[in-house]
């Protein structure tokens, strides 16, 4: 009896621990990573699983502990990493890829001969695959050859095949000079000694690897190729184009700034300049009141080229032309996905932004007063040591009375100490308190 | 069914401003034809924005073409701002369609991802067994070619101390250890050529 009894207690005991384990494990925050490549738009595999968008992304429910990154974009080398992240942490992975190709530029130059071709150089990038090149000058300008990597190797077997050729030969006739009673033998007066056999054969593997050398130099040779881009169309004029702009912005031209930054955006979009230039395209639409392009740009920052500096400016800014537009919900929504990635917004701030959100809301539409108060009553208990918390009493206090909860309002006010308020809030207050003690 | 009335109006904004910019109807004065572009310009952009704000509501191709549509109508007019905003209208329209239609086809996708990193992965394991392979037997033939030169010269040794032994004895363990070197040369010989046969058609397959 006893031992059932026994057993029942540490099945209870197990399952408790298990359940404990299990809901510790449900609650663990996910981790957030900020994942992003230059240039842009590389493929991603995460722990062996392939993402459906490119790069930049933002992954919201990670797991905590280690994870296997691979990252991938045609003619750029793909690059492997391992992150451990914790439960809750937020992480920033930027990830340059190197380029399978490389671009000199030639500024100076008037024409230029690449592979045997003649090339216009001047306003012309060339992009040559991954390799050595040898640049020389002649008469007819500057030659760019690519040199194949074993060429040494190639010189250094045209020495030694004729020396090996050479040392057969007199061990031939040593041979045949001096015949040896073990030697091998090839029926007749013909035969040869193991080192002369050994002679032939290092002579002849010496010639396959020429062979082989040679065949493959020819193939890389023929394989070799190479594409020429105007100057302007490489990934680093962005950058020119985009701090050009950026100039403009600073003296407040905002057309003519608007005008690159689309520039940026029409030619570049795989420079790291991009989302950045959609952005700021984004903020001048929202400053001169063109909501519907800022709307539409704001959410593409957001939703496809998240950056850590960008997403929460983007999803403020959506929240802002949402307001506007009276959409009320879908303006709180833009605030509470934000992740606090940038510095400038805190969680505080942003729940207050949504709590006024609901002012505005409750002005055209007072049955979210409910969830007003629930809104300031939740700013007051989370930040109660907050230099605001006064403020959000006052803000609760003021919506209660309009619930009629008028008791619960005059005791909200009751815990202000209004020594310690600003003078115009003070103020305020003082007169609700004095309403409310006249309604009693 | 409020996309297709979306898509409706759309179009209609579309064929108004293609009426207004077709020679020979009668011309709106410049102030008009303006107002009519950048009325219908804005409309088109709410409803873009409209459909990429709302959570699962992708962009159509009939949407494209009817953004296309408009930015050349507008293209066809001197009003340089109008042009610029319809371009960028268009730009962005391409740019919110073609994550749309990434996300349709994720599948599909996906699916190229994981094929080109496992194709890359067993690429690279087969090259790194191969340059393991081709080390392995160049150095065989390399030990190979040593081992028989080596012992092809103590045989020899072994020879010139066979013809001076002074007893039959000697004589005798000279002349066998001649033998057994000259066979471990010939072996030696042999392994060597087969090793560097090996090693040259291994390298031939290298990329």
């Amino acid at each position: 009896m006893n031992s059932i009894r026994s057993k029942s207690v540490a099945a209870a005991l197990l399952l408790l621990i298990a359940t404990a384990v299990y809901a510790q494990q449900s609650t663990t925050p996910p981790a957030v990573l900020f994942l992003n490549t230059n240039p842009l738009h590389a493929d991603v595999l995460l722990d062996g699983r392939a993402l459906a968008e490119p790069t930049p992304m933002l992954l919201r429910e990670l797991a905590a502990g280690t994870h296997e990154l691979e990252l991938r974009k045609t003619g750029y080398t793909t690059e492997r990493r391992e992150i451990e992240l914790a439960a809750g942490e937020m992480r920033i992975l930027d990830v340059a890829l190197s380029s399978l190709t490389f671009a000199p530029e030639l500024p100076e130059e008037e024409s230029i001969h690449i592979g045997g071709n003649e090339e216009k150089a001047g306003e012309m990038l060339f992009q040559l695959p991954e390799g050595s090149y040898s640049f020389t000058r002649d008469e007819e300008g500057l030659r760019i050859e690519p040199v194949f990597p074993q060429d040494g190797w190639i010189r250094g077997l045209n020495l030694a095949i004729p020396l090996s050729v050479a040392f057969s030969a007199v061990l031939t006739l040593h041979d045949i000079f001096y015949p040896k009673r073990a030697a091998v033998s090839f029926g007749g007066d013909v035969s040869l000694s193991p080192v002369t056999l050994s002679a032939y054969g290092l002579t002849l593997t010496l010639c396959s690897f020429d062979l082989a050398l040679g065949v493959k130099r020819r193939k890389a040779e023929r394989a070799f190729s190479y594409s020429a881009i105007p100057r302007q169309q490489a990934l680093h004029y962005a950058r020119e184009l985009y701090e050009r702009a950026e100039n403009l912005l600073g003296l407040g031209q905002l057309e003519e700034a608007l005008r690159i930054y689309t520039r940026v955006l029409k030619g570049y979009k795989d420079s790291p300049l991009y989302p950045y230039a959609l952005f700021k395209s984004a903020r001048i639409h929202y400053l001169t009141g063109e909501d519907s392009l800022a709307a539409i740009e704001f959410n593409l920052v957001a939703e496809h080229y998240p950056l850590p500096d960008l997403y929460d400016k983007a999803k403020r800014g959506l929240a802002d032309i949402l307001l506007r537009r009276g959409e009320f919900p879908q303006s709180i929504a833009q605030l509470q996905s934000m992740v606090y990635a940038d510095t400038l917004y805190t969680e505080e701030g942003i729940e207050l932004l949504q709590a006024e959100v609901l002012e505005v809301w409750f002005g055209e539409d007072p049955s979210v007063l409910d969830q007003l108060i629930t809104a300031y009553l939740s700013l007051l208990q989370r930040y109660l040591a907050s230099q605001s918390a006064d403020l959000y009493r006052y803000k609760a206090a003021h919506y209660l009375h309009f619930a009629d909860r008028n008791p619960e309002a005059a005791r909200l006010l009751e815990e202000v100490d209004l020594q310690a308020v600003d003078v115009d809030l003070a103020e305020r207050i003082r007169d609700l308190r004095r309403f409310l003690e006249n309604l009693r | 069914m409020r996309r297709i009335v979306r898509l409706a109006g759309l179009l209609l904004c579309a064929a108004l401003c293609a009426l207004y910019g077709e020679e020979g109807t009668v011309p709106p004065s410049g102030d008009v034809l303006y107002e009519e572009l950048a009325a219908g310009l804005e409309y088109a952009e709410f409803l873009v924005a409209e459909t990429a704000l709302r959570q699962g509501g992708g962009l159509t191709e009939e949407q494209l073409q009817a953004v296309t549509l408009l930015n050349r109508q507008i293209g066809s007019s001197m009003y340089s701002d109008l042009i610029n905003r319809s371009d960028l209208l268009l730009l962005l329209t391409h740019e919110q369609m073609h994550f749309d239609q990434e996300g349709a086809e994720n599948q599909f996708r996906r699916d190229r991802i994981l094929g080109e990193s496992r194709n890359e992965q067993r690429i690279d394991s087969r090259s790194g067994s191969r340059d393991k392979a081709l080390r392995s037997a160049f150095s065989t033939s390399l030990f190979s070619f040593a081992a028989a030169f080596t012992l092809w010269g103590l045989g020899e040794i072994q020879d010139r101390r066979y013809f001076s032994s002074a007893t039959i004895d000697e004589a005798t363990t000279h002349r066998r250890l001649f033998q057994v070197f000259s066979i471990g040369s010939v072996v030696g010989a042999a392994a060597g050529i087969l090793s560097a046969g090996v090693s040259v058609a291994l390298y031939a397959r290298t990329r």
